[in-house]
């Protein structure tokens, strides 16, 4: 079975300044991913290079290789049939990353009538289908709120919705719940976990919390300073993992232990 | 550092790397110089009327006379030490209202801003009610009542301008007061007016100096519109106003009797306002000073 | 629904506050001159029967309490007084004239409003634009509006020739009144010659009003528009796949006009005060141009009465404004 995403060599600069160097990395179909690395070690920008929404000024080499086409020589045209569609993406600031004057309905079914061209009626159906899947209890109240009425936890749920609405063979979660509390992290990634067994879709999870990265993922790719440094799977991490760097990131995880060991 | 030294230290020979403060300064100069020469340099005497010199173009022109530089306005009088002696009218009026509005809006300001509570909210609602009158008509009524002439003009720009003075004022100082500064001097139990003066003042000081610069671009505006319509400046004195409203009757035989105090009053209105954006720029480029 | 019953009452309220506050002073503004008020409207020769038939007239022998009162309800019943110099009532003048400033405003607003927002949105999406904008856009509100008004009637009455410089209509055309409103009663009249004669000589003074306006709200519109286009929310909806014109003109629009419409609201009073002046350069028969005549001739109990027609239309369009502005922006809490 051929691979879903191949990434090879991908570079991203600005104005001289690599913030990407030759990063290359395959996801096969139905697996989660993990991009795991401390801010700025270029996890974000190579998500976003994957479904093409870098800030314009960014200079991008390499070959992103998507379903047998090269995404970075597609035109913008083609490109959005397949964003939202095939490739969506979580953000970090659930709350944020929805319109404010608009209500949640109208950013769910947006989504499906412009790729699965939906009438109104059966848009909203699937919403509150989709709504249920995520775990909201009262799908019909909350599509007519707005997103500043909303908890974090709602939005993050929302914003899943919205990512598994088309059915897409990959999505791209960018720190999910970083912004969110312990409690409300751990539901979201249950979350996640469910709906990519549901609907066996590839995840990329990018994340710095490597332990959570490890209770997701099925493979890790560990990145700093815009490297990709190994792969390792998660299940062998202890044992697997021979870059120092990744040492360092498992040496500095908190654990529990009885007689206190380490910091 | 307050932000006054911070913006005096740093950025007077900054501040002509602006092209806008540039411009803007080097005509607002002109202006100025000229508002206060303009006794000594004008060639004519601006009153003095010539029914034998009527209506002359200007000098350059076939036809002109060359001692009458711009040319002649329908009574024969110098329309070139007119508009001179109108820079000094524009002004004086400038100045004068400028500094009245300021005074009154600042110390207005300051007292809502600081001291808050009641009067805070009694003022704001005085505002918001003067505000419901369109500028220009407030002034015109009030001219209708005092009558006209170069004081009254003055009097009726203050009475009528200084609510956004006010809220601006306001608006600044009730973000200066939340600084650390004054926290700090509040708790080391300096007095009300000693924290007002040396603290907060400095600090509003050069939005205080942006809204005067905008200030007389709006002064110069009222005069100008006040006597156009009638209202401004006696008749005896010469103002671009009354140049523009003569001007506008002869249109079409001598369109520069129009344009050169219509051009002058556009050139010294922009000016004014390319120096105060300018400035604004400067110090605090999100400054909202136009509500 | 998101404005309740509630809000609306409450703003209705401020509004008849805002009103009686500018009945006040209003009010004030006519009694706190030196002097006796009557004397100076009339002329000399007037005997002193008259005098004290008129003092009686406007009350000013009464306690200024009571003259305020009866001010008051004067006002309620519509009964703005006598003009001194036209010798019918007041009222009946006001509302003769009103329609002319009226549609000179609506076509103005309509003006400003739309090339202001299409400017805006051109002037955040597209560079090239956006740096011509920035170096004109500073003459547009710098130069007040009856500068532009004249600027105009240079350029394009005097130079050009393409407009005439005064007037509401062609000498000759006549249209049966039924709004007032001569671009509305020329189409109702079916007569398309006097419609295109309107709408020449709307086109001037309306222009001349409209471009400060403009400027003020292309300069806000694209500084927004900048700031929501680079908002988490867009991402999302350009990850959606949508076009990135319906992003710009649909979802990002919506968020960005908030601060306009609330700089919109501000901006009337000024429209209004600028009308006046243009009415007079362009001998445009409204209430401003009646203004400048009542204040020729003296005649305060006009002057008053077109005063607070003014204040009142501002304070309509304030709330109509603030009623506007809470559905755009859903985040407005009404208690």
């Amino acid at each position: 079975m051929a691979k879903l995403l191949k990434v090879q060599d991908l570079t991203i600069s600005f104005q001289q300044n690599e913030v990407v160097k030759n990063v290359s990395f395959e996801v096969e179909r139905g697996e989660i991913l993990g991009l795991v690395g401390q801010s700025g070690a270029g996890k974000s920008m190579t998500g976003r290079a994957i479904i093409r929404l870098l800030p314009s000024s960014a200079h991008v080499s390499g070959r992103i290789i998507f379903k047998e086409h090269d995404l970075l020589t597609l035109k913008e045209k083609e490109m959005r049939k397949i964003r939202g569609k095939e490739i969506t993406m979580i953000q970090q600031d659930p709350v944020a990353s929805l319109n404010p004057a608009f209500k949640v309905r109208d950013q769910i079914t947006d989504i499906m009538k412009l790729h699965l061209k939906l009438d109104n009626k059966e848009a909203v159906n699937r919403a509150k289908n989709l709504l249920n899947e995520v775990g909201i209890p009262n799908p019909e109240k909350v599509l007519l709120k707005y997103p500043h009425q909303l908890s974090g936890g709602l939005c993050q749920r929302v914003a899943i919705a919205i990512a598994f609405a088309c059915n897409p063979s990959l999505v791209i979660a960018d720190e999910p719940t970083t912004a969110l509390d312990v409690i409300t992290q751990g539901m979201v990634v249950n979350l996640m976990k469910k709906m990519q067994q549901q609907f066996n879709t590839s995840i990329i999870f990018i994340t710095h919390n490597l332990a959570l990265a490890a209770n997701i993922c099925s493979r890790i790719a560990v990145m700093n300073d815009g490297q990709l440094l190994e792969t390792i799977t998660s299940k062998n991490i202890l044992t697997e993992s021979s870059h120092p760097y990744t040492r360092i990131l498992l040496s500095s995880l908190p654990t529990l232990r009885r007689g206190s060991e380490n910091t | 550092m307050t932000v006054m030294e911070k913006t005096l230290k740093g950025s007077l020979l900054n501040s002509l790397r602006s092209k806008k403060i540039l411009v803007g300064l080097v005509i607002v100069t002109v202006f100025v110089f000229t508002g206060l020469t303009a006794p000594y340099i004008a060639p004519h005497d601006p009153n003095k009327q010539s029914l034998r010199d009527a209506n002359l173009p200007p000098a350059w022109v076939e036809g002109g006379n060359p001692s009458y530089l711009m040319g002649t306005d329908s009574l024969g009088r110098d329309i070139f030490s007119r508009l001179l002696h109108g820079a000094s009218v524009a002004l004086y009026v400038a100045a004068t209202a400028t500094f009245l509005t300021g005074v009154v809006g600042t110390i207005l300001g300051i007292a809502a801003g600081y001291i808050r509570g009641k009067i805070d909210e009694l003022l704001m609602r005085v505002v918001d009610i003067w505000m419901s009158f369109p500028p220009v008509i407030l002034a015109i009524a009030l001219i209708s009542l005092l009558g006209t002439g170069i004081n009254n003009v003055i009097l009726a720009i203050a009475v009528v301008d200084w609510t956004r003075f006010t809220r601006v004022v306001r608006s600044e100082v009730l973000a200066v007061r939340e600084k650390d500064f004054v926290a700090s001097a509040r708790a080391a139990g300096f007095s009300t007016n000693y924290i007002i003066w040396r603290e907060i003042f400095p600090n509003i000081l050069p939005t205080i100096i942006v809204l005067a610069t905008l200030e007389m671009g709006i002064a110069v505006s009222v005069e100008v519109l006040l006597s156009f319509v009638g209202l401004g400046v006696k008749p005896t004195t010469p103002s671009w106003g009354t140049m523009i409203s003569d001007g506008l009757s002869y249109l079409r035989t001598s369109p520069t009797m129009l344009m050169f105090p219509l051009l002058t009053t556009m050139v010294v209105v922009l000016s004014l306002n390319l120096l105060g954006d300018g400035i604004r720029e400067k110090i605090d480029p999100k400054l909202e000073v136009f509500r | 629904m998101p404005v309740t019953t509630y809000y609306l009452l409450k703003r209705v309220a401020q509004m008849a506050v805002a009103l009686l506050g500018a009945s006040f002073i209003s009010f004030t503004l006519f009694r706190i001159l030196p002097g006796d008020p009557v004397s100076l409207m009339v002329g000399p020769g007037v005997t002193e029967q008259y005098i004290a038939e008129l003092r009686a007239y406007y009350r000013l022998d009464q306690p200024l309490v009571l003259q305020y009162f009866y001010w008051l309800i004067d006002l309620l019943t519509l009964n703005l007084g006598k003009s001194f110099r036209y010798g019918v009532d007041v009222a009946p003048l006001i509302l003769e004239r009103l329609p002319a400033t009226l549609e000179l405003v609506f076509v103005t607003l309509v003006i400003g409003v739309s090339l202001g927002i299409s400017t805006g949105v051109a002037a955040a999406v597209k560079r090239r634009i956006d740096s011509i904008l920035q170096s004109i856009s500073l003459a547009g509100l710098a130069i007040p509006h009856f500068l532009w008004a004249l600027i105009l009637v240079v350029l394009f009455a005097a130079i050009l020739r393409v407009f005439p410089a005064s007037g509401r209509i062609d000498l000759g055309l006549e249209i049966p009144r039924v709004t007032g409103f001569y671009l509305v009663d020329s189409i109702l009249a079916g007569n398309a010659e006097a419609f295109i004669s309107s709408l020449q000589h709307i086109l001037l003074p309306s222009i001349s009003l409209a471009i400060g306006m403009m400027t003020l709200i292309q300069r806000t519109l694209r500084s927004s528009m900048i700031d929501v286009l680079n908002e988490d929310y867009i991402f999302t909806d350009r990850m959606k796949g949508h076009s990135e014109t319906y992003i710009v003109f649909v979802r990002a629009l919506k968020n960005a006009l908030m601060p306009v419409i609330t700089i919109t609201g501000v901006q009337f009073a000024f429209l209004m005060g600028g009308s006046t002046v243009v009415e007079k350069i362009f001998g445009w028969p409204g209430i401003g141009n009646l203004l400048f005549t009542a204040v020729q001739y003296r005649d305060y109990t006009l002057v008053q009465g077109i005063l607070m027609v003014y204040a009142l239309i501002v304070i309509v369009t304030n709330f109509i404004v603030d009623i506007l502005y809470t559905y755009i922006n859903p985040k407005v809490e009404f208690k």
